[in-house]
């Protein structure tokens, strides 16, 4: 409510001087009501609007509540309340609901009879039953739908059922019906309807009438209807001897060698000879005539098996199809191995990682999230295992780290060998004395632990010698029957005992036998058998590469039995192949740490280079990461930058591995460093030149450059050029160490596959970011080296070697660009969605909110609420009823008093004019009685 | 000091310089050597050339580093980069048309090599490295340079033989993957394939190279 100043009178003139409505105002707009067309609404809108004055001005019309602690911006209700006009409607609703119930009170309904003739007084019971009866009838036949009864469509009133027959539509027929068709075509043709007499076609075309032609069709359509039941008996008859017939002569039919051959593909499986057989026989016996006979081949026949269709055989184009398909399919996978991406089989070790970047990117993520490649897969290779290392060798470093003072915790897992005075020396190391202390420095040096002891045997066998010999004994043995039962060898030993009366020959077939015997699916206990197996045959390989004259053979034999044990058994073959792999670990980190010793050996020798080369044939040199492999990989890496080129066995050993490692990355290309270097410095040891250190290209190391001990290897320039160069032999150089007789040509062998290596590589490496950094060096080293002696062949490999190189150095030139490593779009700013909760409940907890008490007390409240709401709403309607029973009974009494008051005075005129009437009697009597008296 | 009290030693980085030659990642105080020339390098108020030339000249010699030199090379690299932004060009350039490499590898003084104009390639191109864990380091070039830097000590003290007993101890789950078929006629050859079939077997160069008994 608007609190104005002043007293009413003048908020009412203030207020009617607003609205325009004051007599001022009036006087102004004068001008306006010239027209006064409008009069009526225009008062109708003052009257309005003087209402809504005066509403305003009273101010017992709005109720307001005073309210404590007021929030700016709240709405509460009932704050303010017109409690008249809140009245009024209230009156206004009773008056339309509970006065209207109340008036009719005591109503009473009634029922309307509508029985049929119920009130036609002119009926009797009788004709009214009848009257029912037909009428219920009516009403029920027209319901009902009785599918049975003819019920026909029609067109222009005729039966649509003598059109209905297929076997008169223009479908195709048979010829001779052609006729007949026509003419019901004819018929059939909607439009005219013009029924044909065709019983009397001179007669005049006479009108027939409609139950004429209703029969006409009648009997049409049920003349069809019978002949097409009897085709359909026919032809069901038929198709049954059909089949019937069918059964005997199937067997014949495929029996026919005839009717086979004739169709063009092979469609079915030959028939089983014995049933061809049984037929033949028939034939037979049918010609002797021998009934009963007979009889029982039919009765064998009816058991016999009957031919069923098979899977049909694939055509050659179709094998060959599967089998590219199959093909394909690898590719694919070791793509994926190779790329290291995808459901990577083996990378499932990395667990929450993987599956980490597996899920699906969401809104929220923070960028660096999914960049591919996190250092997870890193820590889990060095790092984790560099943690527990650098606990364990840190213990046995301490003494060290203490002796050595400030830097020697620097040397960290380096620890080992070197002490303090070494540690010196290597600080003071000058060019002077390059190349020996280099030596010592350049063999990391590795755990004490492995120092104590000889070489651990690659295959630990105590029968080596003796069946050796054996083998070697006994010449040409005379092929004896194999025996075609085996023991499974537990052991080794175990299958050396078994081969050791066996030609190599016939070891794989041993093994086949062993495999056959012990298949898993016989017996329980056969696959452990069979792993042990596959752990034996490795290992008798690698025995057979070190013990006999020329294993190749029999290894190559042996490697088909290998492959497939290792497909059957993988994970144990992985497990053994690693096993040796770490054999041959310790037994190079032992040779590397007696540098000085000129007896121990640092290169592979042949049992080694054959599991390497084994590892690369067998498994999947392409993945990114694997068990087998990878080891192996960073084995032959060692090798070939650690290993201590002595003899030319061992630059031969070294140069077989490069070969390997090309073989290895040869559909990966993967960088090897080591290849690289040992290749260059091969090519050093061998080629004639006159470089010094100091005038080496590029920057790869050549620990053993110039040093003396090595000047044997290189080649004599005198036999240079009469030696031409052929694929070296890798067993006569391992085994010829000593012998110098065919050294040269050996050496020359060695120094073509150098160079042919190094143009492989330079191949293999062409697309590599650095192949510019990387084959420069080897480009200008293969320039310096001094070519005149060469052979023709040796300086064609040389020249050729050195023009790819080139070529491919000029193109990588032209084409290189800076790296765009960081191509990548920006990084988002993280943004954090709010935390949204759509059944949020008020700030209280959720147990309060589900307290069952307080949900009583709501309740409660509710309930009481409600009652006081309807009590106060029935007092209401009490007050109402009773204002109108008053109101009413006012009117009542107000209506009898009136009539009362008319009916009073309406007596009471009469009564008074009776008594005037009276008196004006007594009075004329009394006159009269005067004018008696007077007269007499 | 010359890290904390700015102590200028004349010459003293043309001298580092020229201590990292074609030995130092293979010789075995290589990691001692790395942890002083992390501190060495450690001041983010050395010009932006000279460590440019240290990073190019490190990232020559990794072409012939074996992967425990790689391992500690490549967060190495990363830390500099990260500790230096201005060196991003050298992985991170737009196109150049006739690009030639400017670095000079012969210059012995660490600011006027050019480094800075040069890239990274060779350190790019060990993304593609035999072994999977520098092949993974090599990819952080490549990632954004958001991790924090490496502790240096993680990587330093790596030998060829904690590296394979790290792959050899690592556990299997699925059956590792084996060659397609076994080509039995070339693993071992008796004579060149050449002589034997007149043509040789593409894709295998043991058998293309070597003869066997």
């Amino acid at each position: 409510m608007v609190k104005q100043g002043g007293s009413q009178l003048a908020q009412l003139k203030s207020a009617l001087h607003s609205a325009g409505l004051s007599r001022k105002s009036d006087a102004k707009s004068k001008k306006r009501k010239r027209g006064e067309v409008d009069g009526a609404a225009a008062r109708e809108k003052q009257t309005a609007r003087l209402q809504e004055i005066t509403s305003k001005l009273n101010p017992f019309e709005l109720k307001v509540t005073k309210q404590k602690m007021v929030v700016p911006g709240q709405k509460v209700k009932g704050v303010t309340g017109k409690p008249a006009a809140a009245a009024q409607i209230g009156l206004e609703q009773r008056r339309k609901t509970l006065l209207v119930e109340y008036q009719q009170r005591g109503r009473v309904g009634g029922i309307v009879d509508r029985r049929y003739g119920e009130n036609n007084p002119h009926l009797t019971p009788e004709e009214k039953m009848l009257k029912r009866f037909t009428h219920e009838r009516k009403k029920s036949s027209k319901l009902s739908y009785n599918l049975e009864d003819e019920e026909e469509l029609t067109h222009y009133g005729q039966s649509l059922n003598v059109l209905d027959d297929f076997e008169r539509t223009g479908l195709a027929l048979d010829d001779e019906d052609e006729v007949a068709e026509e003419e019901a075509e004819e018929e059939d043709h909607f439009g005219g309807f013009e029924e044909e007499d065709n019983d009397d076609p001179d007669a005049p075309p006479r009108k027939k009438s409609k139950a004429e032609v209703m029969d006409d069709v009648m009997a049409k359509s049920k003349m069809y209807k019978r002949e097409r039941q009897l085709q359909k008996e026919a032809d069901d008859n038929l198709r049954h001897e059909i089949d019937q017939e069918l059964r005997d002569i199937q067997h014949l039919l495929i029996g026919l060698p005839g009717l086979d051959s004739a169709s063009s593909k092979p469609h079915e499986e030959v028939p089983d000879s014995e049933e061809t057989l049984a037929a033949e026989e028939t034939a037979n016996k049918r010609q002797t005539g021998t009934d009963l006979e007979y009889d029982r081949l039919i009765r064998e026949l009816v058991y016999e098996q009957r031919a069923k269709p098979t899977d049909r055989l694939k055509t050659a184009e179709e094998v060959a199809i599967e089998e590219k398909e199959k093909l394909e399919k690898a590719e694919r996978a070791r793509q994926r191995r190779m790329n290291g991406d995808g459901d990577y089989d083996s990378d499932d070790e990395q667990g929450p990682s993987r599956k980490k970047r597996n899920r699906a990117p969401q809104a929220d993520d923070l960028d660096d999230d999914f960049a591919p490649e996190d250092d997870e897969p890193l820590l889990g290779v060095g790092l984790g295992v560099e943690i527990d290392k650098s606990s364990a060798p840190s213990e046995d470093e301490s003494e060290n780290e203490d002796a050595e003072g400030a830097f020697s915790g620097v040397a960290g897992a380096a620890g080992g060998r070197s002490s303090g005075d070494e540690d010196e020396e290597d600080e003071q190391t000058s060019e002077e004395e390059g190349d020996d202390s280099l030596q010592g420095d350049l063999s990391e040096s590795e755990p004490e632990s492995a120092l104590s002891g000889d070489e651990d045997a690659l295959v630990e066998s105590n029968k080596v010698g003796v069946t050796a010999e054996n083998r070697k004994g006994r010449e040409k043995p005379s092929r004896k029957e194999l025996p075609y039962t085996f023991n499974c060898p537990e052991s080794h030993d175990d299958f050396l005992d078994i081969v050791a009366e066996i030609d190599d020959e016939d070891i794989p077939t041993v093994v086949q036998r062993i495999r056959t015997l012990y298949h898993p699916s016989l017996a329980e206990g056969n696959k452990a058998k069979l792993e042990v197996l596959t752990t034996i045959l490795i290992e008798y390989m690698l025995h057979a590469a070190g013990s006999s004259d020329n294993p190749f053979p029999l290894i190559t034999s042996l490697s088909p039995q290998l492959f497939a044990l290792t497909k059957a058994y993988t994970g144990a073959s992985a497990r053994t192949f690693v096993a040796k792999l770490v054999i041959l670990q310790k037994n190079l980190t032992r040779g590397l740490s007696q540098p000085h010793d000129l007896g121990s050996r640092t290169f592979p020798r042949l049992p080694e280079l054959v599991l390497l080369r084994l590892i690369g044939a067998t498994w999947s040199t392409s993945d990114l990461w694997h068990p087998v492999v990878a080891p192996a990989m960073l084995l032959m890496g060692q090798y070939l930058s650690q290993g201590r080129v002595r003899s030319l066995g061992d630059l031969a050993s070294g140069l077989f591995l490069c070969t390997l490692f090309f073989q290895y990355q040869s559909l990966s290309r993967r960088l090897v460093p080591e290849a690289i270097n040992f290749l260059l410095n091969s090519c050093l040891f061998l080629a004639p030149h006159d470089l010094k250190r100091s005038d080496l290209p590029g920057s790869f190391p050549a620990p053993d450059f110039d040093s003396p001990s090595l000047r044997s290897l290189r080649i004599d320039s005198s036999h240079l050029d009469s030696l031409v160069p052929e694929s070296p032999n890798l067993l006569e150089i391992l085994r010829e160490d000593e012998s110098k007789g065919n050294a040269n040509q050996h050496k020359v062998n060695l120094l073509d596959t150098s160079f042919n290596l190094l143009g492989k590589f330079a191949e293999l490496y062409s697309a590599s970011e650095s192949f510019i950094e990387m084959f420069d060096q080897v480009h200008s080293l293969l320039g310096v080296l001094d070519t005149s002696g060469y052979s023709e062949a040796l300086e064609k490999r040389h020249s050729s070697t050195v023009d790819s190189i080139a070529r491919r150095l000029k193109f990588a030139r032209q084409t290189r660009q800076p790296l765009r490593l960081q191509d990548h779009k920006p990084i988002a700013i993280a943004s954090i969605a709010p935390k949204f909760d759509p059944n949020f409940g008020g700030w209280k907890s959720r147990e309060e909110r589900e307290d069952p008490a307080a949900e009583a007390a709501k309740l409660k409240t509710m309930y009481k609420k409600e009652k006081k709401a309807a009590v106060r709403e029935l007092r209401k309607d009490a007050k109402f009823l009773a204002n109108e029973k008053a109101r009413t009974q006012a009117e009542k009494d107000k209506e009898y008093n009136a009539k009362m008051a008319k009916a009073v005075s309406g007596i009471s005129s009469e009564r008074a004019e009776e008594k005037m009437a009276d008196r004006m009697k007594k009075i004329a009597k009394l006159r009269a009685g005067k004018n008696k008296s007077g007269k007499k | 000091m010359i890290k904390d009290y700015n102590l200028d030693y004349p010459d003293f980085y043309t001298r580092l310089y020229a201590f990292v030659d074609r030995n130092v990642l293979h010789v075995k105080y290589r990691a001692r050597f790395f942890r002083l020339m992390d501190l060495f390098l450690s001041s983010t108020h050395l010009p932006v050339q000279l460590v440019a030339s240290f990073v190019k000249r490190l990232s020559r010699l990794s072409l012939s580093a074996p992967p425990a030199a790689l391992i500690m090379l490549m967060p190495f690299v990363y830390n500099l980069i990260k500790r230096h932004p201005s060196l991003m060009v050298m992985i991170h350039q737009d196109h150049v048309d006739n690009y030639v490499d400017p670095f000079d590898p012969k210059e012995a003084s660490p600011l006027l090599t050019n480094a800075i104009a040069s890239s990274l390639w060779e350190l790019a191109s060990f993304q593609h490295h035999y072994s999977e864990t520098i092949a993974t380091l090599a990819r952080l070039f490549s990632n954004p340079f958001t991790k924090p830097p490496f502790l240096m000590e993680d990587f330093l003290d790596h030998t060829y033989t904690t590296l394979f007993e790290t792959e050899a101890k690592r556990t299997f789950k699925k059956d590792p993957a084996m060659t397609f078929e076994l080509k039995r006629d070339q693993l071992f050859p008796e004579g060149s394939s050449k002589d034997m079939n007149g043509l040789t077997l593409p894709d295998d160069a043991v058998s293309e190279l070597w003869v066997f008994g």
